[in-house]
């Protein structure tokens, strides 16, 4: 039987589709053989017949549930730590200032050194300061190379999901000098972590906070007030 | 990097995910192994050679090959089921990972040609049935079956071109 153009065209869809019946698919495919046009419109629409397959009439979109992102990411963290631990880069350790100063990560500031913008953490810090059963958090070393003189300088980076911390501690920042602390990334791109002023030969302690992942992390300077580094750690493992 | 790779792609994992294993747990399962997997192989990646998209979904094709087929895999272009070959896993990983790009071009048609679809594939009614309810000729619930699956060929040409030009 020959089909019209105009009639089979229309079929052309449920061709594609698997929805015609076996006679009427035969007549089809009689007519893409004469018809370079409509063979080219069955090929170009055939690709999508089997991906729409598996599309859910009732939830075409499903949304990816709140509690499966928490899990993930909590998995990964813990790999992460995991992986740590066993190359023995990190040591369990708990912070001091949680343990022994009532007024916690302030009062530890306070001591050493002013922070400045609002950008030291204190939400990362969990439970109460003075309570004894405040777990331990994971702190990575990393070697910091001192550029300025005088400059005594240990960091420690805590991970987090939403970034990383950066504890510094350390002495011969200059009194009153105010400094930045600045996280370059895997891309190249600087993130201004936090500020703090000098208080000279005084031991000080801060906590900064760095709105970067710590395995993207690649580096970290410390600059004081006229852009010049300090100090400087490699943060690539 | 596999946290940053979840984090910009994980919801489209996750519909990949429910497509593959037609359940909610299951799909939960897969993306979190899929997102360890993604962990491990982190060394692997590469931007000069993939996006992070690239990447996690090469990973995903492979964990859902090792998760297995799911069970009730509908025939979709052939005319009598009994003829149905199911194909290589391989085959319908891929039809999955094009799943969700025919989705969202499915939500971008009109309501006729939408419903037409629909009513006819998704839920495998036959054409007369769709037809009598609509209150239309067979006819034409078959004209709009065609030129719904052509305006969706239109928006993933248009966004395929998108993609090409933000690379």
């Amino acid at each position: 039987m020959t089909a019209g153009h105009d009639e089979v065209r229309e079929r052309l869809g449920a061709f594609v589709l698997g929805q015609l019946a076996p006679d009427q698919a035969d007549t089809v495919r009689e007519h893409l053989v004469r018809c370079a046009d409509c063979a080219a419109e069955a090929a170009s629409l055939q690709p999508l017949a089997g991906p729409l397959g598996w599309v859910d009439a009732d939830d075409p979109v499903p949304a990816e549930p709140t509690r499966l992102r928490t899990r993930v990411e909590q998995t990964l963290a813990e790999a992460t730590r995991a992986a740590r631990e066993a190359d023995g880069r990190t040591r369990p350790v708990a912070r001091p200032w949680l343990r022994s100063r009532t007024g916690g990560l302030v009062a530890a500031a306070v001591a050493g050194a002013v922070l400045a913008g609002g950008v030291a953490t204190a939400v990362s810090l969990g439970g109460g300061a003075s309570d004894p059963a405040t777990p331990a958090v994971e702190v990575e070393q990393v070697p910091v190379v001192a550029v300025a003189p005088d400059l005594d300088v240990r960091a420690g980076l805590v991970d987090h999901t939403w970034g990383m911390e950066i504890e510094l501690v350390g002495t011969g920042f200059v009194r009153g000098v105010a400094y930045d602390v600045v996280v370059t990334d895997e891309r190249g791109r600087r993130h201004d972590s936090g500020a703090f002023v000098g208080v000279g030969s005084t031991e000080m302690t801060c906590a900064l906070s760095a709105a970067v992942l710590r395995e993207d992390a690649v580096r970290f300077a410390v600059r004081d007030d006229g852009g010049a580094v300090v100090a400087r750690a490699d943060l690539r493992a | 990097m596999a946290l940053r790779a979840y984090r910009e792609h994980g919801a489209e994992l996750y519909r990949f995910a429910r497509r593959w294993t037609g359940d909610r747990g299951a799909a939960e399962d897969l993306v979190q192994d899929v997102a360890l997997r993604a962990w491990s192989a982190a060394g692997g990646f590469d931007p000069t050679r993939a996006s992070l998209r690239t990447w996690l979904f090469a990973i995903a094709r492979n964990v859902a090959i090792d998760h297995g087929r799911r069970k009730a895999v509908r025939p979709t272009t052939v005319t009598d089921p009994r003829q149905v070959d199911p194909g290589p896993v391989s085959d319908h990983v891929d039809d999955v990972l094009r799943a969700d790009a025919v989705a969202r071009a499915l939500q971008t048609l009109s309501h006729d040609h939408r419903v037409a679809i629909v009513e006819t594939y998704l839920r495998d009614r036959p054409y007369d049935e769709v037809a009598a309810e609509l209150g239309v000729p067979a006819s034409t619930v078959r004209s709009r079956v065609f030129h719904g699956l052509r305006a969706m060929r239109g928006t993933m040409q248009g966004a395929d071109r998108r993609e090409e030009v933000d690379r």
